[in-house]
C-alpha cells in the first residue's frame, strides 16, 4: 500500500474490521513493526538508523516524542491511577520536560477545551466513557503534535456517547486545521472531517479519493458494498 | 501454666524476638533485592537472562530452605565463605525468598493494563519513564496483599534458622523448655510472641493498602462519615408542620416531614462527587 498525506490536512481510514486500519495506524507511530515498506512522518522514517536497522526502544521513544505523532485509542488507555489533569500533565513533564506550573497550566486549558475542567481532579475510572475519550483526546494534543492518528475513537462508546467526543474532534479539525488521519466506521463523521477517504480491505488499499467522491460514487464493488452495509445501519442519507 | 504471663515478658526470650526479626528482616531485605534483580531479568528483552533467572528460581524453589541453610553455614566456610549465624541465616532466607518474591513482582507488572502501557509508549515514553510513572505505581498496589503474605511466610520461615544455632525465639523456646521441662507455658508463650509479630504485620499491610487506595477519603472526612447522623441533622433540616408547596420534588420522609430537592450548583456538585467517592 502507499498513500501520503503531504498537503492533505485529514484522512480517514474505512474498512471493514481486520482490514488493517489499525496496524496502519500503528505502524506510523512504530507500535507495530512493519514486514515490509517504509512509513515516513516529517520525512523521517520514525524508529529507524539510518542504515534501515531498528533502534533501541529507548531511542525509539525519544523519536517519537521528537517527531510528534499523537494517538487515540479506541480503549482511551488513560492512565488509571493518575487524575484527568495529571494523565495530560504527567507525559508533558517525564517526556517533554516541562515545568510543573506550565504543564498544569495547559492541561487545564486542553481540559477547558474539551469541556472537562470541572473533572480536572476525577480519577479515569469515575468519568464517563465519552469523558474518558475527551481526556484521551487532550493528552494526544498537548504537546502539539503534527499528526494526530485516532484509532476507531468512538467505537467502544455507548451510542448516546458518541456525539460529545465527535463534537470535540469537529472542533479540533476545524479550529486548528490539524492534520489527522482517523480509523472509523461513522461515515457521516467521516464526511463531515476528512478531506480524503482510503478504503483498505484485508491489509491493502483498495481505493482512495476525495471524501466526497468516494462516498458517493465508489469504484470499487468492494468499497461500493461495503458502503451499502454500513451505510444501511447508520447513514441513510448517503447515495450507495 | 501459672508462669505463661511469666514467660511472655521473659527478657531471654524477647531477646530471641529480635533474632528473629532480624533474620525476617535480612532475608526479606535480601529476597527483594534479588527478586527485583530476576523479575528484571525475566521481564528483559534479552533471553539469555531470562533463562538464567528462570534456572535460579528452579533450583532455589526447588530445594527446601533448611538445605541451603545448613550449606549456607556449613559448606561455604569450606570454600573461605565464613558468615557469622545470622549471616548465614540471611543469606539462605534470602536466596530462598528471591524467586518468591520476583514471581510477584513480575506477576504485578505483567497485571498492569497493556493499553496503558502502549499509550505511554506512543506519548514517547522510555522503558525507564514507562516502569516509574506508570507501571510502578500500578504494579505496587496490586502486590502489596502478595508481599504481605511473604512477609509472614519469610517471618515463620526464620525459626528454621534454629538448626544452624542462631538463638531465635523457637531456639531459645526449645532450649528454655528443656531446661525447665515447663513446656505447655513456654511454647504456648512464644506461639503467642509469633502470633503477636504476624498479627503486626497484617496491621502494616491494612494500613499500607489504605494508604495506596486511590479513592482513600482523608481520615477528617471519615470520622464525619462515621458521625453521619450528625451530619444528616445539620444538612437536611426537616421542614417539618409545613404545607407541602405545590411544585417541586418532594421526598415524604416521615408524616408531617417534607424534604425539598434543591438543584444544586455545578460547582457543589463537583465538589460533593469529589467527596463521595
Amino acid at each position: 500500500m502507499s498513500s501520503s498525506c503531504r498537503w492533505l490536512r485529514r484522512i480517514a481510514l474505512l474498512g471493514p474490521s481486520g482490514s488493517g486500519k489499525s496496524t496502519l495506524l500503528r505502524c506510523i507511530n512504530r507500535l507495530e513493526t512493519c514486514d515490509s515498506g517504509t512509513v515516513r512522518v516529517g520525512g523521517r522514517r520514525l524508529g529507524y538508523k539510518d542504515d534501515g536497522s531498528s533502534l533501541t526502544p529507548r531511542a525509539i521513544a525519544k523519536e517519537r516524542a521528537s517527531v510528534g505523532v499523537g494517538m487515540v485509542f479506541q480503549q482511551f488507555n488513560l492512565f488509571g491511577h493518575l487524575s484527568a489533569k495529571e494523565n495530560i500533565a504527567g507525559p508533558l513533564r517525564w517526556v517533554h520536560g516541562w515545568s510543573r506550573p506550565d504543564a498544569d497550566r495547559r492541561a487545564h486549558e486542553l481540559l477547558r477545551r474539551v469541556g472537562l475542567s470541572y473533572r480536572a481532579d476525577a480519577l479515569p475510572r469515575h468519568l464517563s466513557g465519552g469523558q474518558q475519550q475527551r481526556v484521551a483526546i487532550a493528552r494526544a494534543l498537548a504537546p502539539n503534535p503534527t499528526v494526530l492518528l485516532l484509532d476507531e475513537p468512538t467505537s467502544a462508546l455507548d451510542p448516546e456517547l458518541v456525539n460529545e467526543v465527535l463534537d470535540v474532534i469537529k472542533r479540533l479539525a476545524v479550529e486548528d486545521g490539524l492534520t489527522m488521519i482517523i480509523a472509523t466506521h461513522q461515515l457521516r463523521f467521516a464526511d463531515e472531517v476528512a478531506d480524503r477517504i482510503v478504503f483498505l480491505s484485508g491489509g491493502s488499499i483498495i481505493e482512495e479519493g476525495p471524501t466526497h467522491e468516494i462516498l458517493s460514487q465508489p469504484k470499487n464493488p468492494l468499497t461500493a458494498r461495503f458502503l451499502r452495509v454500513v451505510g444501511d445501519e447508520r447513514l441513510p442519507g448517503v447515495p450507495s | 501454666m501459672e508462669l505463661f504471663a511469666h514467660y511472655l515478658s521473659l527478657p531471654y526470650l524477647l531477646r530471641g524476638i529480635e533474632f528473629t526479626l532480624a533474620v525476617t528482616g535480612l532475608g526479606l531485605l535480601g529476597g527483594l533485592l534479588m527478586g527485583l534483580v530476576l523479575a528484571s531479568m525475566q521481564l528483559s528483552r534479552f533471553w539469555l537472562l531470562a533463562i538464567l533467572a528462570r534456572a535460579y528460581t528452579v533450583i532455589f524453589r526447588g530445594t527446601p530452605l533448611i538445605l541451603q541453610l545448613v550449606f549456607a553455614y556449613d559448606a561455604l566456610p569450606q570454600i573461605g565463605i565464613k558468615l557469622s549465624a545470622i549471616g548465614a541465616a540471611g543469606l539462605a532466607l534470602s536466596a530462598n525468598e528471591a524467586p518468591f518474591i520476583a514471581e510477584i513482582l513480575r506477576g504485578g507488572v505483567l497485571g498492569v493494563d497493556r493499553g496503558q502501557i502502549v499509550a505511554g509508549q506512543a506519548l514517547g515514553m522510555t522503558p525507564g519513564v514507562l516502569m516509574r510513572r506508570v507501571i510502578a505505581p500500578q504494579a505496587i498496589r496490586t502486590m502489596v496483599p502478595a508481599l504481605g503474605n511473604e512477609t509472614v511466610s519469610a517471618l515463620k520461615n526464620s525459626s528454621l534458622a534454629s538448626v544452624i544455632a542462631v538463638e531465635e525465639l523457637t531456639l531459645r523456646s526449645t532450649q528454655l523448655a528443656s531446661s525447665t521441662f515447663d513446656f505447655f507455658s513456654i511454647f504456648f508463650a512464644s506461639g503467642l510472641m509469633y502470633l503477636a509479630l504476624t498479627g503486626a504485620v497484617s496491621v502494616i499491610q491494612l494500613i499500607i493498602e489504605d494508604l495506596l487506595d486511590l479513592d482513600r477519603v482523608p481520615m477528617k472526612e471519615r470520622l464525619a462519615r462515621l458521625l453521619s447522623w450528625r451530619r444528616i441533622g445539620t444538612l437536611v433540616a426537616p421542614i417539618s408542620n409545613r404545607p407541602a408547596p405545590a411544585s417541586g420534588t418532594h421526598l415524604a420522609t416521615g408524616p408531617a416531614e417534607v424534604v425539598k430537592l434543591v438543584p444544586m450548583a455545578p460547582a457543589d456538585r463537583a465538589a460533593r462527587s469529589k467527596r463521595v467517592r
